[in-house]
């Protein structure tokens, strides 16, 4: 048995790192470069929409840049940020995403197509996958797109606002219902 | 005692620390029904990320929101609103020379400014930090570079059971810069010691300290098997 390397994730800084001596533009700028790509992954995957997603991605940090000086766990800081903002976007805008909720599982995929067969299975698979997130709660649905956009539990727990000893029983369960749904749509995975 | 399902995520997860990692090891060469359970929850785990996969979107183009803003509907809104307040603002204190009016003023030039933020100078009174590092998944070989050598400063290394590059800085206030195979770590406010795990796979590591090469290692082997325990940052000590 062997344990595998953990998903590929940029470099994570740790509590009392940043000191006078680099500047605060540098740091976002780093933050920036490491971070934004797992922010983005997750708020697409919540959402389903990735100009959305990007749009409150770079709004969070626009956000953490004014603010002038980073927070103690930026990543979740971030996340805490881009929830609330879809939050309140959704409250918002609920037509416009009731449509989009129709629109998001008729959208292609990032995949080159590769024939209408395998256009036609991929279409059926995300919409099985996005069947199965939405029927686990939102702080599961939550937790588990975090862990598998590389977030570390730390920064989960941060985030939701939960112990961290309970993010991995959280991911459990999550991963449970989200199998057990995802079968009784689609049939048992690969 | 069996460890949950919940531990042995965070066993293939790569979320345990070293100590709980070598003892869930003793314990999964011991015990075939919690090796498998660590098994399935690997491989679920790995079918999970490859589901979510599936509904992924192109990564946009890395454009840091404060060098091309760009109008978009949230932020419409949010320009409107400052707009209002804005006008507000200067039609109730628009006499210059009062108070109110040179606060706007100020907030007008700042949001014009083309100039960048000037970096913070280092203050004597920045309190030191406590043990603060960075973490990175580990490249083929690495180069940790200190940009300054530092009589009586000491780093220790020590090979880690995970796959990652681990620096901390105890007792002092570094910062971090990270390029390809490159961690560079910037001592000018230095910290009292400093402690490197690395991963037994890696493959070359070097370790420089101002302009001096003061440790390399060129083979997988000589890492693992031969890994200094302490190194000095003092000028003029290479090994």
């Amino acid at each position: 048995m062997s344990l595998d390397s953990p998903r590929e994730r940029g470099p994570r800084l740790l509590p009392g790192d940043i000191g006078p001596a680099s500047s605060f533009e540098e740091d976002f700028r780093a933050c920036y470069t490491a971070r934004f790509p797992a922010l983005f992954r997750y708020l697409d995957r919540l959402t389903g929409d990735p100009d959305l997603a990007s749009d409150i991605a770079q709004e969070a940090f626009t956000r953490l840049h004014r603010r002038g000086a980073m927070p103690d766990e930026p990543a979740a800081w971030l996340v805490v940020v881009a929830n609330n903002m879809l939050r309140d976007e959704r409250r918002r805008a609920s037509r416009r995403l009731r449509l989009l909720a129709d629109e998001r599982s008729r959208e292609p995929s990032a995949t080159p197509s590769s024939g209408p067969e395998a256009d036609l299975e991929r279409a059926e698979q995300v919409r099985a996958v996005r069947a199965a997130l939405d029927s686990v709660s939102a702080r599961d649905r939550q937790a588990l797109l975090l862990r598998h956009s590389g977030y570390s539990y730390r920064e989960i727990a941060v985030a939701l606002h939960l112990a961290e000893t309970s993010v991995g029983t959280t991911l459990v369960r999550a991963a449970q219902a989200f199998r057990r749904a995802f079968k009784e749509m689609h049939g048992a995975p690969e | 005692m069996h460890p949950s399902d919940a531990t042995l995520l965070a066993l293939v997860q790569g979320e345990l620390g070293r100590d709980e990692v070598a003892e869930l090891w003793t314990h999964l060469t011991q015990c075939d029904t919690c090796a498998a359970s660590a098994e399935k929850l690997r491989r679920g785990d790995e079918e999970m990320g490859r589901l979510l996969g599936v509904l992924d979107h192109p990564l946009p183009s890395l454009e840091p929101p404060m060098t091309t803003p760009r109008p978009r509907p949230l932020r419409r809104a949010a320009i409107a609103a400052g707009a209002a307040l804005f006008a507000a603002g200067v039609a109730a204190a628009s006499v210059p020379g009062t108070p109110v009016y040179r606060w706007i003023r100020e907030r007008i030039e700042a949001q014009h400014s083309e100039l960048p933020r000037p970096a913070r100078a280092p203050t004597s009174t920045a309190p030191a930090q406590a043990a603060g590092g960075i973490e990175l998944p580990a490249p083929n070989a690495l180069i940790v570079q200190f940009t300054a050598a530092q009589p009586g400063g000491v780093l220790t290394v020590a090979v880690g059971s995970r796959p990652v590059v681990s620096l901390r800085a105890f007792g002092g206030a570094v910062a971090y810069r990270v390029g390809d195979g490159r961690l560079v770590v910037d001592n000018s406010h230095p910290a009292d010691h400093y402690a490197l795990e690395i991963p037994a796979g890696l493959g070359r590591l070097t370790i420089t300290a101002g302009q001096q090469v003061i440790y390399r290692s060129d083979t997988a082997s000589t890492v693992r098997s031969a890994a200094p325990d302490t190194i000095s940052l003092a000028p003029g000590s290479p090994r």
